[in-house]
């Protein structure tokens, strides 16, 4: 199983598991021409598209999407702030309920963010285990069992955001209500069972209050896992064991 | 000048020049020159009228004044939801009026400012909630000039000079604007008191070319958008609130189709093969209960 990463910050984001039989897209914030690259051309491998909440760096492109004839999988909070023009529909995942779209397990969470009904998923495939994607949330609520690769937000730095001294108390009480510090990231991290996981990817770094560099060697030697940040491009390999 | 600015405004209540204005409007909204407030966001209907309804505001103000749409519309800026004019567009319609002489600007200086008590607000945990309370603080301005500058001219045709308030960086401590975020006053005072005397004048000797409206950097200086700090309550929430549940799976169906008559179901390819549930307002599409992996625990 193969992560790419089309873009991870606030001018889009999407990530995109995929083998040579299927794929799932996490966001739908990059045109789907770009998933056509990335999956070598080939729609029918899609299986779906997982969206975790409603701002536009992730539902830009949901209409794009549907009209493709895709299923867009998200919370009913999401659909009612999306306001698709779409003649399809996504469909409405809650949760703590489970579905399938493929061989890909969904477990949905909430998350915490501002708006409305916003979710996280687990991700289970056979090829690759347990995957958590955690994005725009401040902290998550839940501890996951047998994590082999997690993509968790790490936004920003409190001392990088007092630093730059943010003209807009708006904009820093946003920041820090809605989405995940480094010290946050952390705590969140050691406090799973960490023994399986092999992959931590960094995803949605701020261009401005983050420092990819400290915290990638930061979460290293916390956990002593591989680190990678999520900058469009990047692609890994997430398997259910590393051989 | 044109006889479209020639007009002494738009009447919205006649039907030829509202229609007129907005395929000016909708002109206008394509162009690269204009600033992207007066230009649709997305290509949706929505946008466009909005772009349109911004650019006719600007169109009827620039009707009103004398001046080029385009002007008008690279000069005001919504600020917290209030249009206001830039400074230099302000000095520039003073001098160009052909009312008065063109602007000057007589800096004084009064010694150095010392130490200065001002009022600060700031966000304090008291009864339970947070609240903004007044605090008295002390700038030390021991090392900076005290600058006052006054703007002035004469009408055109007389020899009366014609004054502005006097404002002094020790002003612009006493009133907020130095010691705000970002504030300018710290890095081009000379600048910032110009731009600020002027726009006095303007309030005191012709306050219809400025139309009520304030100056960009006044707006930014004077509006206090009311916030609260969150960064403790948001610590306070994640330390007792983060990690502590195991996530469960709730084994109920999920991932619904709320029914929509007009809007259809994606037809996804052969490969959903998962029978689906039908009930009166939702279809039950693809859940794992029939093929868990784990014997419904939770991977």
């Amino acid at each position: 199983m193969k992560l790419s990463v089309l873009g991870s910050s606030s001018s889009g984001n999407s990530y995109v598991l995929h083998n040579e039989n299927e794929a799932l897209i996490i966001e739908c914030g990059i045109k789907p021409i770009e998933i056509k690259k990335t999956i070598g051309f080939d729609y029918a491998k899609i299986n779906g598209i997982i969206v975790s909440h409603s701002d536009q760096d992730h539902i830009k492109y949901i209409d794009e999407y549907l009209n493709l004839g895709l299923n867009v999988y998200t919370s009913a909070g999401t659909i009612e702030e999306t306001k698709t023009k779409s003649n399809f529909s996504p469909i409405v995942c809650k949760h703590g309920s489970e579905f399938r779209i493929g061989e890909f397990t969904v477990l949905p969470f909430d998350t915490q963010h501002d708006c409305k009904e916003p979710l996280g998923f687990l991700i289970n495939h056979p090829e690759c285990g347990n995957v958590l994607f955690a994005t725009d949330t401040y902290y998550l609520k839940y501890k996951f069992n047998e994590l082999r690769h997690i993509l968790i937000e790490c936004n920003y730095s409190e001392e990088i955001l007092q630093r730059n001294g943010v003209s807009n108390e708006f904009l820093k009480n946003r920041t820090i209500n809605s989405h995940m510090s480094y010290d946050t990231c952390c705590k969140t991290l050691i406090a799973n069972d960490l023994s399986l996981v092999q992959n931590i990817v960094l995803i949605h770094l701020s261009d401005r209050n983050s420092d990819a560099k400290l915290f990638r060697e930061g979460i290293s030697s916390l956990t002593g896992k591989n680190i990678y940040i999520a900058d469009a491009g990047l692609e890994i390999e997430l398997n259910k064991t590393p051989f | 000048m044109s006889n479209l600015v020639k007009l002494e405004g738009i009447n919205y209540l006649d039907p030829v020049q509202f229609d007129s204005m907005q395929r000016v409007c909708g002109m206008l909204i394509n162009s690269d020159l204009v600033p992207d407030t007066y230009k649709a966001k997305e290509n949706t209907p929505e946008a466009k009228a909005k772009a349109i309804a911004n650019s006719m505001i600007a169109l009827e103000i620039s009707q009103r004044i004398g001046a080029s749409p385009l002007m008008v519309m690279q000069n005001m800026s919504p600020i917290y939801g209030r249009p206001s004019w830039s400074a230099k567009f302000l000095i520039a319609t003073v001098n160009t009026c052909g009312r008065f002489n063109p602007l000057q600007y007589k800096f004084t200086t009064n010694g150095v400012l010392g130490k200065i008590e001002y009022t600060d607000y700031e966000w304090k945990a008291e009864g339970g909630r947070n609240q903004k309370v007044a605090v008295k603080k002390v700038f030390d301005g021991t090392q900076i000039e005290n600058i006052e500058c006054v703007a002035y001219t004469t009408a055109k045709g007389s020899d009366d000079i014609l004054e502005s308030s006097p404002v002094s960086l020790a002003m612009a401590i006493k009133e907020g604007w130095y010691l705000k975020n970002g504030s300018k006053w710290q890095t081009m005072p000379k600048q910032m008191l110009i731009y600020r005397t002027a726009s006095f004048w303007t309030s005191a000797y012709a306050p219809e070319i400025s139309m009520g409206m304030a100056t960009v950097e006044e707006v930014e200086d004077t509006i206090d958008i009311p916030h609260e700090d969150v960064s403790e309550t948001v610590k306070k929430e994640s330390n007792n609130m983060a990690n502590q549940e195991n996530l469960e799976n709730k084994n109920t169906p999920t991932a619904t189709l709320i029914t929509n008559p007009t809007k259809e179901t994606p037809k996804k390819e052969e490969k959903k093969v998962e029978p689906t549930k039908e009930s009166a307002n939702s279809t039950t599409a693809q859940t794992s209960n029939t093929q868990k992996p784990n014997d419904g625990r939770l991977f």
